[in-house]
């Protein structure tokens, strides 16, 4: 195989240059190596440090198997994680038989990374909750949906990591400075512009996702609130690969148009309220539904009881599925809204719906209605719809 | 090649080493051309086992269940189906157990749209 790095190679300290050789073990000496070879793909100059890591490889369902591999040897070596570092949602619960083989082996990765030292809070929203940047923090964080987030709203900075790569950055404290951590690579470089009577922020990230593909868009001035924001950016970031977003007036890095595309001319798309719409699953479709679910990625406690205020002293016309945060989750339990929601008979549940869902009815089944851009993407099957068509559908609103 | 027709089933090597019978068996949609779906494990598995993908490997379901014959009469159930041993050894088809009743309506949909 050649191993000619594609760029120049990446300077090292002398204490990381040491790790790589081996001063800490074989397992250590083979994280830097990845980070080392990953950051020269990438024309990286060198390693900074970062504030936190996020990992995407909480579930064990027969899938990854080199991770898990890694993430055992790193165990037996005693290492810990060298900066706060939190985890995904779990995949779901040991509902039916054969889930409970699936979970067994699931317990036994999650005493694994907790031995690492890693954070159990099992969630993709870990930026509202035990992993919380600052603007200009360097991250080392997979999951596109957090990333999105840290990057847009708070103006944080990450790469798009994939699992492997996160667990390095954990277990170093590393990551190669390219891409998105560099101011030059954070402007915009296309322009959306809205021409929207009813914003349906997630159907508008799904949109946005397939146009601008890898771009950085700035969209024209919207009020979104935080959960708008989240998304929309996990729909961007699932229909497309997109890590950056800005919304011109509102975002940290985006005061206004001209200072986000740094002066220079970027291509204008522009999205309708016709385009929103016709996303959304037909009127039948839409009834022929089994169940709605909400959450992907996780509802916030703020979200939760928005959405929630809407059921309460309501009768469920069809099961409903809150997915939440875990830390969001006995807060909101406790509120009148939360007892008024598992009143009308909501499952509120606490792990990710895409993997429970998946494992509960099966890829490709059409039975489930969202309105999350990012399920809708990936849950093979999930059809689509507005807020206000599934609160009418539900029986929420009359 | 249909999924009934399918040679191999995964296997817990508890199982196909002898150290224990069947004791929960699953199918599962395949996952290759020749993949039944079926899953067969013992039932009493432990993590750590569970998490080498070394113990569990690829098995043809003829040479399964002429060493355990009680399996023969499951391998004609479609995928979804799950039989789990009860305290006296017999085979009890839990396939529902645990389903929210909007799963099972979703199920009994399905079936009445594929017999359209």
């Amino acid at each position: 195989m050649n191993t000619t790095p594609l760029h120049a190679p990446m300077a090292l300290t002398p204490e990381q240059a040491a790790i790589r050789a081996g001063a800490e073990g074989p397992v250590m000496a083979r994280c830097m190596e990845t980070l080392v070879r990953y950051g020269e793909a990438f024309g990286a100059p060198r390693l900074v440090p970062i504030r936190s890591a996020h990992l995407t490889g909480s579930f064990k369902i027969f899938f990854y198997t080199a991770y898990y591999k890694l993430v055992s040897e790193l165990v037996e070596a005693g290492i810990k994680v060298k900066v706060p570092t939190t985890l995904n949602p779990r995949p779901g619960y040991d509902y039916r038989p054969q889930n409970r083989i699936l979970f067994r082996s699931q317990s036994w990765h999650e005493e694994q990374l907790e031995a690492l030292g890693v954070t159990p809070n099992y969630s993709c929203v870990c930026y509202a909750y035990d992993n919380i940047p600052e603007f200009g923090d360097r991250l080392g964080w997979a999951e596109s949906s957090a990333i999105i987030y840290a990057n847009s709203v708070i103006g944080a900075r990450s790469n798009r990591n994939a699992i492997m790569i996160d667990i390095c950055h954990a277990v170093t404290g590393l990551a190669p400075e390219f891409g998105f951590l560099l101011d030059e690579n954070r402007k915009a470089d296309l322009h959306i512009r809205l021409q929207i009577e009813r914003m349906d922020a997630a159907a508008l990230g799904f949109l946005i996702g397939k146009i601008a593909m890898d771009r950085t868009p700035v969209l024209d001035y919207w009020p979104f609130t935080p959960a708008e924001l989240k998304n929309m950016g996990a729909a961007m970031a699932s229909t497309g690969g997109v890590t950056l977003f800005h919304v011109a007036g509102l975002t940290p890095e985006a005061p206004d148009l001209e200072a986000v595309t740094g002066g220079r001319p970027i291509e204008t798309h522009t999205i309708t309220q016709a385009d929103l719409d016709a996303l959304k699953a037909s009127r039948q479709m839409q009834k022929e539904s089994a169940v709605i679910a909400f959450g992907c990625p996780q509802m916030t406690l703020e979200e939760a009881l928005e959405v929630g205020r809407h059921f309460a002293g309501r009768t469920l016309k069809k099961p409903v599925l809150f997915h939440l945060v875990p830390g969001a989750y006995d807060a909101f339990i406790e509120t009148e809204t939360g007892q008024a929601c598992l009143d009308a008979g909501i499952e509120v549940l606490q792990h990710c719906p895409l993997a429970a869902l998946s494992l509960r009815i099966g890829i490709g089944k059409q039975q489930v209605l969202t309105p999350s851009g990012k399920l809708h993407y990936y849950l093979e099957g999930a059809k689509y719809a507005d807020m206000a068509d599934i609160l009418e559908l539900t029986g929420a609103v009359a | 090649m249909s999924e009934s027709e399918a040679p191999f089933c995964l296997v817990s090597r508890r199982v196909s080493e002898g150290a224990a019978r069947p004791g929960l068996v699953y199918r599962d949609k395949p996952f290759a051309r020749d993949d039944s779906g079926w899953r067969i494990f013992a039932g009493d598995e432990e993590g750590a086992f569970l998490a080498n993908p070394d113990n569990t490997h690829l098995v043809r379901l003829e040479a399964l269940s002429a060493l355990h014959p009680d399996l023969e009469p499951l391998l004609a159930a479609r995928t979804g189906s799950a039989f789990e041993r009860d305290q006296e050894g017999r085979w009890r088809d839990v396939s529902e157990e645990g389903q929210a009743d909007w799963e099972r309506a979703g199920k009994r949909a399905r079936k009445v749209d594929n017999h359209r």
